[in-house]
């Protein structure tokens, strides 16, 4: 079958590899239909966050039809319509019995690993890397799925891919971030980085009941997108984000700030060459540039939720600021197992619309240009699906919200 | 995992290793999966048998190519709180080891904690047996244990064996010995 492959920084190449089977009793087949690639695929893209081998298949955000099902599995059969959650859940752990899937303890083939360089044993996930146990991912015409009876989730016929696609990762990690925010009435919630899990995270504050929610980004087509669905949008390239949040809030700063940007993002001044040379150099592995000004921003006693992936290692934050304010911090990988289903309704009700974000989608044949484009944020590029079934198209087709964007630029 | 337990070593000039994990179940379930060290080949997947006569117990099994057997000697056990047993002196490498059960309170689960004392192996023996365990012998027992927990609450043990990639050959353990084992002990069910 063809896959996805990494094959080193910025190189990511269609291969030939032998299609999955079978290997233990809870274990899944699935025919992939639609696979997109996420915001974190970026830090394996950029090569900034350790542990791929070459050839190791990517991708952890993917739906198909089930193809085969192992002895252990009752609640699926071949034929079914799913969606495949982006980490592995055992559902018998103390951690899955409590919802927490996300800190599955029995989903990782190889803890130990995880456990040496970050001192706890993690969860099993899709398409990332040796701490998550080198799962094959699903950037690939088939995927074996462990624990196929917990994580999956059925979707309806009738219902396109494009609107329940993002049940597998960013629509959950967004509510997630949302729901850590803890919106009381009234509350006015600002969220730095208009990318598809910023995206998701708006629309998910707004149905949780913020009054506003103020988006700060620097791409001006990301804020567009984000204006048409609620958000009140600035251009970080405008003014200085502090200065506007306490003007837009009557000096107080926002109730809570969510950070849907995380390890990579773009800072200013000296602290940014800091972090850049750091990085370099790894002493430093994420640039926490945005947590420095949501440090700065947040109101007193509010509240700041991290949804932007954390490799490692965060130097030089104001903790002092935070301890006398008494901020509340959030944070954590999506538990995509325990929201799925209550999103799954929500979209099925037309509360919440995911597949505003989608900008192109493409045949898995073009995945290289795929992810230099989503990197760069060339075309007006927001959500990239490939379709493995889909076979070489001639051209990238655009479609959705942003079309307006793309079409009517100079 | 820190060395300063209270107990000194079993042996004179021997090591110690341990690990520990919480398991999801009670320390009635965790004793009878090790059925009296016979049940450890479920999840030990060097391990191809334990076969026990009385307080006898005979190991077999194979690992990187090399096949090992030593007898031992239960020399305590407790239902649902420890079982513990010494390897007979004609064992390759001495050792001598125990698992203790803890349940904890309000369904927390049960504590289990492996000791294992042992004499590092000379010469000949202590080649084979590098060419076996390659690697750390404390965290050989702490995968060992995660496996053991894998085992009991889900029936089965994570791998990724088997699984496509374009890996170049070498940097994957495809079609090994142990992938057949692992399949093999994962049909049994529980």
């Amino acid at each position: 079958m063809k896959a996805a492959c990494w094959q080193g920084t910025r190189d990511i190449r269609i291969e030939n590899v032998p299609e999955p089977r079978i290997i233990n009793p809870r274990d899944i087949l699935v025919r992939v239909t639609s696979t997109a690639i996420c915001g974190s695929d970026l830090h394996l893209y950029n090569n900034k966050f350790p542990g791929m081998t070459k050839g190791d298949i990517m991708g952890h955000e993917c739906m198909g039809v089930v193809v085969e099902v192992g002895s252990g599995i009752k609640n699926l059969k071949e034929g079914d319509r799913v969606v495949v959650p982006c980490t592995i859940a055992c559902g018998a752990c103390f951690y899955c019995k409590q919802g927490q899937y996300s800190a599955c303890d029995n989903s990782n083939p190889n803890p130990v690993e995880s456990e040496k360089i970050l001192g706890y044993p993690g969860c099993g996930m899709f398409g990332y890397a040796a701490i998550t146990g080198s799962y094959a991912g699903g950037q690939a015409e088939y995927i074996r799925v462990p624990f196929g009876d917990v994580g999956p989730i059925k979707v309806p016929e009738g219902v396109p891919d494009e609107q329940v696609l993002f049940l597998s990762d960013i629509l959950p990690t967004g509510w997630m971030g949302a729901a850590n925010c803890g919106v009381q009435p009234g509350d006015i919630v600002a969220v730095w980085g208009a990318g598809p899990v910023g995206q998701m995270a708006i629309r998910s504050l707004l149905v949780q009941g913020a009054e506003r929610v103020i988006v700060i980004d620097n791409v001006q087509e990301r804020l567009d997108i984000a204006a048409r669905c609620g958000a009140e949008a600035f251009n970080s390239d405008n003014g200085d984000v502090y200065e506007h949040l306490l003007d837009e809030t009557g000096g107080r700063g926002p109730d809570a700030c969510l950070d849907a940007v995380g390890m990579e993002a773009h800072g200013h001044g000296v602290m940014d060459v800091v972090d850049r040379v750091k990085q370099v150099v790894k002493i430093e592995t994420d640039r926490p540039a945005v947590l420095r000004e949501m440090f700065k921003c947040v109101r007193k006693a509010g509240t700041i939720s991290l949804l932007g992936v954390y490799g490692g290692l965060v130097d030089s934050l104001p903790m002092g600021v935070a301890f006398n304010k008494g901020v509340t911090f959030r944070m954590g990988q999506v538990r995509v197992q325990a929201l799925e289903h209550m999103l799954l309704d929500l979209i099925l009700k037309g509360k919440i619309h995911p597949d505003e974000i989608i900008t192109h989608t493409i045949g898995l044949d073009d995945v290289a240009d795929a992810y230099n484009m989503f990197n760069d944020k060339t075309d007006g590029c927001l959500k990239v699906v490939m379709k493995p079934g889909m076979g070489r198209e001639p051209e990238v087709r655009v479609r959705s919200a942003a079309k307006e964007v793309v079409t009517s630029r100079p | 995992m820190p060395k300063d337990r209270a107990s000194a070593s079993y042996y004179e000039k021997g090591e110690q290793i341990s690990a520990v994990v919480t398991v999801q179940k009670t320390a009635a379930e965790v004793y009878d999966a090790w059925a009296g060290l016979s049940g450890l080949p479920r999840f030990i997947e060097e391990l191809d048998v334990v076969a026990r006569a009385g307080t006898r117990a005979l190991w077999k099994g194979n690992s990187h190519g090399e096949s090992f057997e030593w007898e031992s000697e239960v020399l305590n056990e407790e239902p649902n709180r420890l079982i513990a047993w010494k390897a007979s002196a004609t064992a390759p490498v001495q050792n001598a080891g125990s698992v203790t059960l803890k349940e904890l309170p309000y369904r927390r689960g049960t504590e289990v904690r492996v000791v294992i004392d042992y004499v590092p192996p000379r010469g000949a023996v202590a080649d084979r047996v590098n060419k076996m365990m390659r690697g750390d012998p404390e965290e050989l027992l702490r995968i060992a244990m995660f496996r053991f927990r894998q085992w009991m609450e889900t029936g089965e043990i994570a791998t990724t064996r088997g699984q496509p990639s374009a890996r170049k050959p070498g940097r994957d353990e495809e079609g090994s010995k142990d992938e057949k084992k692992i399949a093999t002990s994962a049909k049994e069910g529980r």
